[in-house]
């Protein structure tokens, strides 16, 4: 790590500290737990003490798509700080798009190669921060392939994930640009080939974008806080952020937009021309305008009017649009709380939520909207580092299934057979479908609507969570069916890896033949211990790590002359699996913390 | 009784069983009840509810067709880049296969009683009505007196008029027109966003009269909130009947079987267990072991059942054949329902949903295709709960439609927009159908001339009937007190009419 690179982990380790020092402390509409969620002792600058390998592990759960011991011992190594400013120097990882483009060439099926694409950059993208992040903002900026229109081509949707890991540390309002021009969101939203009204007929402006782009991915329903809570009238009622008028100003503004064309004109509103030009550029260029459709009435939307006008105007307006969704006070907190759920706890305190949304609103050099800095600020909070926060019963998140699929395949090095022949550039970790109920109820950007798989307000009713208030919204896709065929699915997984099975191989595409835990397995304690550490950072229950003990002894090593070393592996292999597996299949695991 | 104390109870029972095992007895009251509101009951009812998701555009579904009426509706919808308007009755079907105009006009009904012209529509004598052209079977049912319509249905906190709406001073129900919150809000029948749902605080009420309360409330399709109480959870099962399976056994004796034989115990409590003090991994402990407890005894059950699966519906657009994603769900309702005796059950509500209501473009071809489903799902439906289930069921069962919202009678080119008041559709022997059970609103959008007093912008209706009205009234058929009754609708008191009338 060179020296600049220290400094900047100290200072931000600095500001951080401060930050929270006299931040709130208690929690919206909960008894504030006891723990150090309400005990400013801890907010004393920490000396950057190097973290502990349990330490760099829960980090890179955090951060990653799973701890490895490379990546354990990179954190190790630069500090919590800087592996961030490391992962944000790394150069993007190859792209989605191509790769669909040569599966799809190869016959693939669009869905699954969609999988692939996933799975192989979690598994090898050197970016990792960059890729939980982009993967963090397809919740939020979500198309999705079951809408049949859009699902019908998958390549253009590995671009729209490209143009997310384009932006994904970069500038908000760029990424809130890209992601509004982007011909699949315009196809999902059906701004694509949005009309100006007619007042004649009464015919109005499509308001799907303009609705969801408020309501789910800038400002939210209701007028917040700094600190994310809801702004309450003088009858305690939250304040509505938007009314359906603010929706029918800001359609027209998005109005006349269809596929890229060079020339776009009469001919071409409507009718794209396949073989015009470079297979799949009019699928992911920025849509083009074409300003006879678009209107040149007023257009009022969020205390903001652009005047009716005689020429139309759709660069001009758009930028006023979307200028006044990224500057909205809104967009700061409600971006900050749906990044911190992603990423760490479902239920972040107001002071959390305070203080990313105020390097949401300036990083330091006075610009707003820089992902980076937020995506540092959320990490390095010490709502997400304190080790006090672990034991608060309120803290921590639901993992979700792609993440315990990413996790597995990391941390124990599976790798896909079909990449190690073809190579980095060719197909690889070949994967089935992964949505349905009775596997893991999940699929990237398949989600069943423009709400996600889950809300980011759920709280699954009648629980423990649902009596205190609080939320979790990865519960949502949890019921009887669904968490048995997780538990149904992982047990293959952990057994006999994931995907299809190649021809004349033994297992499916991606396996991992556990040599590092096998190399441990005679020994129990020693073998839970590192399940413990790669895929719960150390945090499992003394009554967990006995069950799992106890477990892997009821597997006996075969001992004698006519024993096999083959023999022996597989016992060995087998500790392994059954050690894994019933981690993988414990709510301790499930509850991220 | 509060929360927590059910909470507890709950979770001690939870504990109960995972101690014992996978032997554990399956009486085991998962959904225990405050004696005192029990229920006595000899008798067996249900509630199943298909719910539109995505906010299913009525007024293509429902349409009045007197002159007045139908000049509005085409001046609205026959323009745009793809029209959306349906042909007049008795049009002919006449286009190939593939084509829109294969679909014919809309299909005529009479409701029993005359609706009146409301104030913005001229005309004299009774209005007239029609069904779009998928909805075949649905015609005859209504024809039939098995299927009744509630007109211009939507969340409202009280009765709102145009004046009170525009005047931006009466209080409206939150976040109108948003998917997630009216989807709340069908759901909850409270006009804000609310953590229970009324079918299943009505099963609150019943669960202790039921032998397995576990199985007092079932979904098919994830996510909701509808049938989820208090008390009483929402039991999830699959619909898939080519595997015939409803609930998804946990099947890891077939990997590690080793791990039952030797020692159960050293399993069970491995995913029973919270293990920790985090409230998440609590709760999806208890989720677990409510599955675990369950899936055997349901799959025994139905795995004996005899209830044929519905065919595959036509999609008129296109010719081609499909299975049916609501006719499937009601498929599994109906093994549910003929499996009552052996649970012991007297009181049930379902949750059946589909997505893809949110016609913002594309309609005409995507609602088409919807409407079929629906039509051959209720049709399959209503057969099997005459014939298929060895007693005829119908005057015990209720199905009824929900959806998020209607959608504005405006195009924008080729879809609809979210708007708030919508027709919805109740069957059953129980039902008195044939008739529509509120004031058909007047329709049309308000341009230079016309000032539509039922409308607001874009041509959407003002509920005039609550949510909370239209599922009192099912409530009520149910058996739910009228205190009661009041207790889950908080805003019903704020109506006139608590019960619509269209229940026997």
């Amino acid at each position: 790590m060179n020296t600049v690179s220290k400094l900047k982990m100290l200072s931000s380790g600095l500001v951080i500290a401060l930050a929270s020092c006299g931040g709130g402390t208690s929690k919206t509409g909960t008894s504030a737990p006891t723990s150090a969620a309400s005990n400013p002792v801890v907010a004393a600058a920490p000396a950057p003490v190097p973290p502990t390998e349990n330490e760099a592990s829960r980090f890179l759960t955090q951060a990653t798509y799973g701890a490895t011991d490379a990546e354990i011992a990179s954190v190790m190594a630069m500090g919590y700080a800087g592996w961030i400013d490391d992962q944000i120097a790394t150069a993007p990882s190859s792209k989605q798009m191509p790769y669909l483009v040569m599966r799809n060439k190869q016959g693939g099926d669009g869905m699954e190669s969609l999988g692939e694409a996933f799975l192989r950059q979690a598994a090898m993208g050197p970016d990792q921060l960059r890729l939980r992040m982009t993967f963090a903002l397809s919740h939020i900026f979500v198309i999705s392939g079951v809408d049949g229109q859009v699902g019908y081509r998958s390549a253009p949707m590995a671009g729209y994930w490209d143009t997310l890991h384009a932006s994904a540390l970069g500038n908000f309002r760029t990424l809130l640009e890209t992601v509004s021009m982007h011909p699949e969101m315009g196809l999902y939203l059906s701004s694509w080939l949005s009309d100006k009204g007619n007042a004649q007929t009464g015919q109005q402006p499509d308001e799907n974008f303009a609705r969801e782009v408020m309501q789910l991915m800038t400002i939210g329903i209701y007028k917040l806080n700094p600190d994310g809570s809801r702004q309450l009238d003088g009858l305690g009622n939250p304040i509505a952020a938007y009314s359906h008028d603010d929706v029918a100003g800001l359609a027209k503004v998005f109005t006349g937009y269809y596929f890229y064309s060079p020339n776009p004109n009469e001919q071409t509103w409507g009718n794209y021309c396949f073989g015009c030009l470079p297979i799949f550029d009019f699928d992911i260029l920025p849509m083009s305008a074409y300003p006879n459709h678009h209107s040149t009435l007023e257009k009022t939307f969020l205390g903001t009017t652009i005047p009716a006008s005689t020429a139309p105007d759709p660069t001009g307006d758009l930028k006023i649009a979307l200028d006044t969704l990224f500057n909205h006070p809104n967009t700061g907190p409600f971006i900050a709380r749906r990044l911190i759920k992603q990423f760490v706890t479902s239920n972040p305190s107001p002071a959390y939520i305070k203080r990313v949304a105020a390097v949401f609103a300036d990083n330091g050099s006075g610009t707003r909207g820089d992902l980076a800095a937020v995506i540092k600020a959320i990490l390095l909070d010490r709502e997400a580092r304190d080790a006090a926060f672990i034991q608060d019963p309120t803290f921590g998140k639901l993992r979700e299934p792609m993440l315990r699929l990413t996790g597995w395949m990391r941390a124990f090095e599976a790798v896909s057979q079909t990449q190690v022949k073809n190579g980095p550039d060719g197909a690889g970790y070949l994967t089935h479908r992964l949505d349905s109920n009775d596997r893991f109820s999940q699929q990237p950007l398949f989600a069943p609507s423009v709400f996600d798989f889950w809300r980011a307000d759920f709280s699954p009713p009648n629980s423990l969570l649902s009596a205190q208030g609080l939320e979790a919204p990865e519960f949502q896709i949890v019921d009887e069916l669904s968490l048995t065929g997780y538990m149904n699915t992982i047990g293959g997984v952990v057994r006999d890896g994931v995907g299809p099975t190649p021809l004349n191989a033994k297992y499916a595409d991606i396996h991992t033949e556990y040599p590092k835990e096998t190399a441990l397995a005679t020994d129990e304690v020693k073998l839970v211990a590192r399940v413990n550490k790669m895929l719960m950072a150390g945090q499992m229950s003394d009554a967990l790590r006995q069950d799992l003990v106890t477990a892997v002894k009821q597997v006996d090593i075969p001992a004698g002359s006519s024993i096999t070393a083959d023999q022996i592996n597989e016992a060995l292999k087998l500790r392994v699996h059954v050690a894994v597996y019933l981690t993988m299949i414990s709510p301790e695991y499930l509850a991220q913390r | 009784m509060t929360l927590n104390a059910s909470r507890r109870n709950f979770l001690q029972h939870a504990s109960a069983f995972s101690a014992l095992g996978a032997a554990a007895p399956l009486g085991i009251n998962l959904s225990l009840m405050n004696s005192a509101v029990a229920q006595t009951t000899s008798d067996y009812k249900a509630l199943v509810c298909v719910f539109l998701l995505g906010g299913s555009d009525t007024a293509n579904v429902v349409l009045p067709t007197d002159s007045d009426s139908w000049g509005r509706y085409i001046a609205a919808r026959n323009v745009g880049s793809a029209p959306i308007a349906l042909a007049p009755v008795g049009a002919s079907a006449s286009g190939p296969l593939g084509s829109l105009s294969a679909l014919g006009g809309v299909l005529p009904i009479g409701p029993k009683t005359a609706q009146a012209f409301p104030a913005g529509t001229r005309g004299t004598g009774a209005r007239s009505f029609a069904l779009h052209p998928s909805l075949s079977r649905m015609q005859g049912l209504f024809n039939s007196g098995q299927l009744a319509v509630v007109p211009n249905v939507g969340s409202l906190t009280s009765p709102t008029t145009k004046a009170q709406y525009t005047s931006r001073l009466w209080k409206v129900p939150k976040a109108l027109f948003s998917h997630s919150d009216q989807q709340n809000q069908w759901q909850t029948g409270v006009p804000e966003n609310a953590p229970y749902g009324w079918a299943g605080l009505m099963g609150d009420l019943f669960a202790s009269g039921n032998s397995t309360p576990g199985f007092t409330s079932i979904a098919t399709a994830t996510a909701s909130i509808l049938v989820s109480g208090r008390t009483v959870n929402r039991y999830q099962v699959g619909y898939d009947y080519a595997r015939k399976t409803a609930a998804a056994p946990i099947n890891y004796t077939t990997r590690f079987p080793f791990l039952f034989q030797n020692s159960v115990a050293s399993v069970v409590p491995v995913v029973t267990r919270g293990g920790s003090n985090s409230l998440i991994a609590k709760d999806y402990a208890s989720i677990v072991a409510r599955s675990m407890q369950t899936e055997q005894v349901l799959n025994s059950a139905l795995s004996g059942s005899t209830v044929a699966p519905p065919g595959s519906y036509t999609n008129p657009i296109d010719g081609r054949q499909s299975s049916n994603l609501i006719a499937t769900q009601l498929h599994a309702v109906a093994q549910f329902i003929q499996a009552r005796s052996q649970f012991g059950i007297k009181r049930q509500v379902f949750y059946v949903g589909i997505f893809g209501f949110d016609t913002h473009s594309n309609q005409l071809a995507v609602q088409t295709g919807l409407m079929a489903q629906l039509d051959h799902a209720l049709g399959y439906f209503y057969d099997t709960l005459k014939q298929g289930l060895g007693t005829d069921m119908t005057n015990n069962v209720t199905t009824f439609t929900m959806s998020d919202f209607g959608r504005t009678l405006a195009t924008n080119g080729d879809g609809t927009d979210h708007g708030w008041g919508s027709h919805q559709f109740v069957m059953g022997g129980a039902v008195k159908g044939g008739d529509f059970y509120n004031q058909f609103p007047t329709i049309g959008i308000d341009l230079v001339g016309f000032d539509n007093p039922d409308a607001i912008s874009g041509g959407v209706l003002i509920p005039t009937v609550a949510v909370s009205q239209y599922a009192a009234t099912l409530g009520a058929w149910f058996g739910v007190a009228p205190g009661d009754l009041k207790n889950i609708f908080p805003t019903l008191g704020n109506f006139n009419q608590t019960n619509l009338g269209f229940m026997a």
